[in-house]
């Protein structure tokens, strides 16, 4: 399991994400302020429409920014009492039956267990909560319309700006309160629903015919599944086979009649929060040379790019910052998710061959790691010691031990990575004075002496070259001929400690929380100038647009094959599929051409009004294990308060604008 | 400094439909001044715009025409509403909370400091007669109640001009009575009283001028005093006298010129024989009251 994105700096998000909010938010309220003079001008004329349109827009920046926390407060109480005194605590009531429950509907054979239950819960939370708040916000304001309580508010001394920022205030305050309780019972779930241990007795464990001194068995069936236990007799060591996303710690005992007891105890790995670093990927072709991207096998989503076993072909990822403080306990481990394409079917009783390495970009200095049997569309791990000995035959890797289909590999080279420039030339990294031959031949090396660069340059996406510091390079080599091993950027990464799972399922709630807090702010946007069932609707198409923002967006900028709609309809109409250019000097291609363009504009100005709920919905990460990292959930913050900011505005305009007793 | 504390000027609204077009010309060129420490009383039967007037003024309404302004501020300047309290025509309060509730809560709106908010919910609750009932939810409540209640919130901020839309709505004759006595007071604490009302008698109790709208237009404005007193007629009342006194009385304004137009008993007001029972069978529960003469016997 891998996450298919690889989340960015904070720092080098928010420059450009903050540029890019400002010019749609001045072109939203110049928008705006131009729409106001027109309509004004027809009625009272250009010269004073200005007056009148200049004249609101300081009383509204006068009353935008000066509201008075204290009458927010009290507006956003009241809206928190009457969901109160409605029994919205219902809501919560409905939460603990379905959770109760929901033993009797997921699936007990599950293969990934851990990823069923967090991903029911969270779903379940997310679709109560922000149901629950697109109808509160939607009978709130036209409930207080058409009551006309919102009278006895008008009449006080309260601005129409705290209005909106007090009806959110109250509904977020609302939702907190039901969600943090949620959290709490939904982490107990989570955590109780995994909870098992199984038992082993020793008389189930038999001699291993290859290996006689290993004896094996299977542990108690606990949650519908067993674990295979390997008891090493010479080392007195026992472990368990992974089954489920998770093995469990084992000890062993020796009792006063002479017989071993071995005690298994809560599932280990099951819920974690991987902390992970991605690298940089490059590829080699067949002969060697750095390329941008890898083979297309066909597959029409070109994520994955592929290489070619047994040839030069591999992919190289660049780390940097490769320090000690990277180890976990005295090594580095490195997870790799892979996806293998078969031109034949090779030997059946194994799978696809393949060699992990890693390189001194500065040195060139390279060692085999290990050969490895593809798991295919599964995650290999492979670990690399801090000190490494390939005197033995085995070095110290203890790799075989740890992947017993694989084999330990042990050798140590000088490999100089070519790149063709400009002219058909092609130069060699390192060159061949920096190449670090004389060290193939050592027997002992030292993790960061050798295999890292302390300054080493890397290639952004333009080709720039930018130094980076301790950098090592990870190379994977499909070694079979006729089969490709496929990777994207994310599929390698270096996995640091684990981040505490309680803390990651917290991060995860902020997900969900972010929601509530962006159809909260929609729905009161909508509601001061739309009837209730209107806004419901209006913030239905937001969080359902939502959800869908990465095609919006790409419909936007014209990503999409086939063009837009008129298009379309043209190909349709002359069964002409995408594949195939138009002609270009046809009136009506010119023509559908110029209005698809405006129909994209119209698209991609939606676009940047629909917030991309897919983002803030990070329960995968929860589920498959991997921690949210904070640059997350600051972009997701930073996200949320982008768009509350003129949506405010535009909520406060709407209501300043609308005479309250109409 | 101006005595003038509402003031209206070609106050005009036009109610038009969604395309601009023109359905009700509601108020036409309103011009008005209230001054302070007056009762005034807006009179008209429904549909006559005063209603409209007043939400013109507290912003509910935007005018068409003209300018609406309270203390010389028109309704975009939100810190004038600190001084002005609003009884709608029917008390538009938040059901789900109970009247200590609903009277903190618009104290909070005015900042009023947590313990004169207290202090003062607990007067106005009082002085309404519903402190037995403060703990309730204004659901539970009758409509007489609720409005006493929203008398409470309009008064909160201890404001200096009230505005009351059919103040007596919805009240018993006794409410009707507390009502009145205490805009009469309201006038004595020096405030300014707007009201309007279609019932006449209560207009005509307590308001010190009175404007009469028709269709939207002032027809008719000033002193109650003089546009009730009739000059051709003259009033002159005794304690009962005898037959004899009587011809005399006759004999003497024919004299003058004059003709005696009626002579009889006084007779009460209905509103005036209901109080007067129901305050009879309080000093006396169980006995059956004695209101069918003026002087109680």
């Amino acid at each position: 399991m891998v996450i298919e994105e690889n989340v960015p700096s904070i720092f080098n998000w928010l420059p450009t994400a903050a540029l890019e909010w400002l010019a749609a938010v001045a072109f939203f309220f110049v928008l705006v302020g131009f729409l106001g003079m027109l309509f004004s001008s027809l009625r009272i004329g250009p010269g004073n429409a200005f007056r009148l349109v200049w004249k609101t827009a300081c009383q509204a920046f006068m009353e935008i920014v000066s509201v008075s926390p204290k009458t927010i407060g009290a507006l956003g109480m009241l809206t928190f009492k009457e969901a109160i005194r409605r029994k919205i605590v219902v809501v919560f009531i409905i939460f603990v039956m379905i959770v109760l429950f929901a033993g009797m509907f997921l699936d007990p054979t599950s293969p990934h267990p851990a990823q069923l239950y967090i991903g029911f819960i969270f779903s379940t939370t997310a679709y109560l909560t922000i149901v629950l708040m697109l109808l509160l916000t939607a009978f709130s304001l036209p409930s207080d319309f058409q009551k006309k309580t919102i009278h006895t508010i008008v009449t006080k001394p309260v601005r129409v700006s705290e209005i909106v920022l007090g009806r959110i205030f109250g509904f977020v305050m609302l939702g907190t309160m039901l969600l943090v309780p949620m959290g709490i019972v939904s982490y107990g779930f989570v955590v109780r629903g995994q909870a098992h241990t199984h038992i082993v007795k020793s008389d189930d464990l038999t001699q291993d015919r290859k290996n006689p001194s290993l004896d094996r068995g299977l542990t108690s069936n606990a949650r519908e599944h067993r674990h295979e236990v390997v008891f090493d007799k010479e080392n007195q060591v026992a472990y368990l086979t992974p089954t489920r996303d998770h093995t469990h710690d084992i000890t062993i005992q020796e009792g006063k009649d002479g017989a071993r007891h071995f005690t298994l105890g809560a599932p280990v790995d099951m819920l974690k929060a991987r902390v992970v670093q991605y690298g940089k990927i490059g590829y080699l072709d067949q002969r060697g040379i750095v390329s941008n991207k890898g083979v297309n096998v066909g597959d029409e989503w070109e994520y994955r790019s592929f290489i070619a076993g047994n040839t030069d072909a591999a992919f190289i990822w660049q780390f940097e910052n490769i320090t000690p403080a990277a180890l976990v306990g005295d090594e580095l481990q490195f997870e790799f998710t892979q996806e293998v394409f078969r031109t034949h079917k090779g030997i059946i009783s194994r799978q696809i061959i393949g060699g992990f390495y890693i390189r001194n970009p500065e040195t060139g200095l390279m060692l085999e790691v290990e050969i490895f049997q593809s798991k295919e569309g599964g995650t290999s791990v492979f670990r690399v010691p801090r000190t490494i000995n390939i005197s033995a035959d085995k070095m110290n890797l203890k790799s075989s031990q740890r992947n017993p289909n694989g084999t330990s590999g042990s050798r140590a080279s000088a490999v100089a990575v070519k790149m063709a420039r400009q002219g058909g030339e092609v130069k060699s990294y390192p060159s061949d004075d920096k190449l670090n031959t004389g060290g193939a031949n050592r027997a002992e090396f030292d993790l960061f002496t050798d295999f890292v660069a302390p300054e080493s340059s890397m290639f952004d996406e333009n080709g720039k070259e930018i130094p980076r510091k301790n950098v090592m390079e990870v190379w994977i080599k499909c070694l079979e001929r006729g089969q490709y091993f496929g990777a994207a950027e994310p599929d390698m990464y270096l996995r640091h400690r684990d981040a505490p799972f309680a803390w990651n399922f917290v991060k995860g709630y902020l997900g969900i929380w972010f929601q509530m807090i962006m159809v909260t702010i929609y729905g009161v946007v909508f509601s001061t100038f739309l009837s209730t069932p209107v806004t419901v609707l209006a913030t239905l198409f937001m969080t359902l647009g939502g959800s869908f923002h990465q095609f919006i967006a790409s419909l936007g900028a014209g990503n999409v094959d086939g063009g837009g709609p008129l298009e379309a309809a043209i190909r349709l109409f002359r069964q002409e599929n995408t594949t195939i250019d138009l002609d270009m000097n046809s009136y009506e291609v010119i023509i559908s051409k110029m209005c698809d363009t405006v129909f994209q504009a119209f698209i991609r100005f939606l676009s940047y009004l629909v917030p991309a709920f897919d983002k803030f919905d990070t329960s995968t990460y929860v589920a498959q294990g991997f921690n949210i990292s904070f640059d997350m959930v600051l972009m997701n913050l930073c996200t949320v308060v982008g768009y509350a900011i003129p949506l405010y505005i535009l909520g406060y305009l709407c209501l300043k604008l609308r005479e309250i007793e109409r | 400094m101006s005595d003038v504390v509402v003031e209206t000027r070609n106050l005009t609204k036009i109610y038009r439909d969604f395309w601009g077009r023109r359905k009700v010309h509601a108020l036409k060129s309103l011009d008005l001044e209230i001054n302070r420490g007056e009762i005034f009383g807006l009179l008209g039967p429904n549909g006559s715009g005063k209603t409209t007037t007043i939400k013109l003024l507290l912003g509910l309404l935007f005018p068409s025409e003209g300018e609406a302004l309270i203390f010389g501020k028109n309704a975009g300047d939100v810190r004038r509403n600190e001084k002005i309290g609003y009884l709608p025509e029917e008390s538009y309060l938040y059901k789900f909370l109970t009247a200590e509730e609903i009277l903190d809560f618009y104290g909070k709106l005015f900042h009023i400091p947590s313990a004169v908010r207290r202090q003062r919910a607990n007067d106005l609750l009082e002085m309404v007669g519903l402190t037995y009932a403060k703990k309730r939810q204004l659901k539970e409540y009758s409509k007489g109640m609720v409005r006493r209640v929203g008398l409470a919130q309009a008064l909160i901020n201890d404001p200096e001009v009230v505005i009351l839309d059919e103040p007596t709505s919805g009240l018993d004759p006794i409410g009707t009575r507390d009502m009145k006595d205490l805009i009469l007071d309201l006038k004595k604490q020096g405030k300014t009283v707007l009201m309007c009302s279609h019932l006449l008698a209560d207009v005509q109790d307590v308001c010190d001028r009175i404007g009469i709208l028709f269709q939207g237009e002032l027809k008719e404005i000033g002193r109650v005093d003089s546009l009730l007193t009739v000059r051709d007629v003259t009033d002159i009342q005794t304690t009962a006298l005898p037959e004899e006194a009587i011809a005399e009385i006759r004999q003497v304004v024919e004299k003058f010129g004059g003709s005696v137009k009626s002579v009889g008993n006084s007779r009460t007001t209905l509103e005036e024989l209901f109080l007067r029972i129901v305050e009879e069978s309080r000093q006396h529960p169980g006995r059956r009251a004695h209101g069918g003469d003026s002087n109680g016997n």
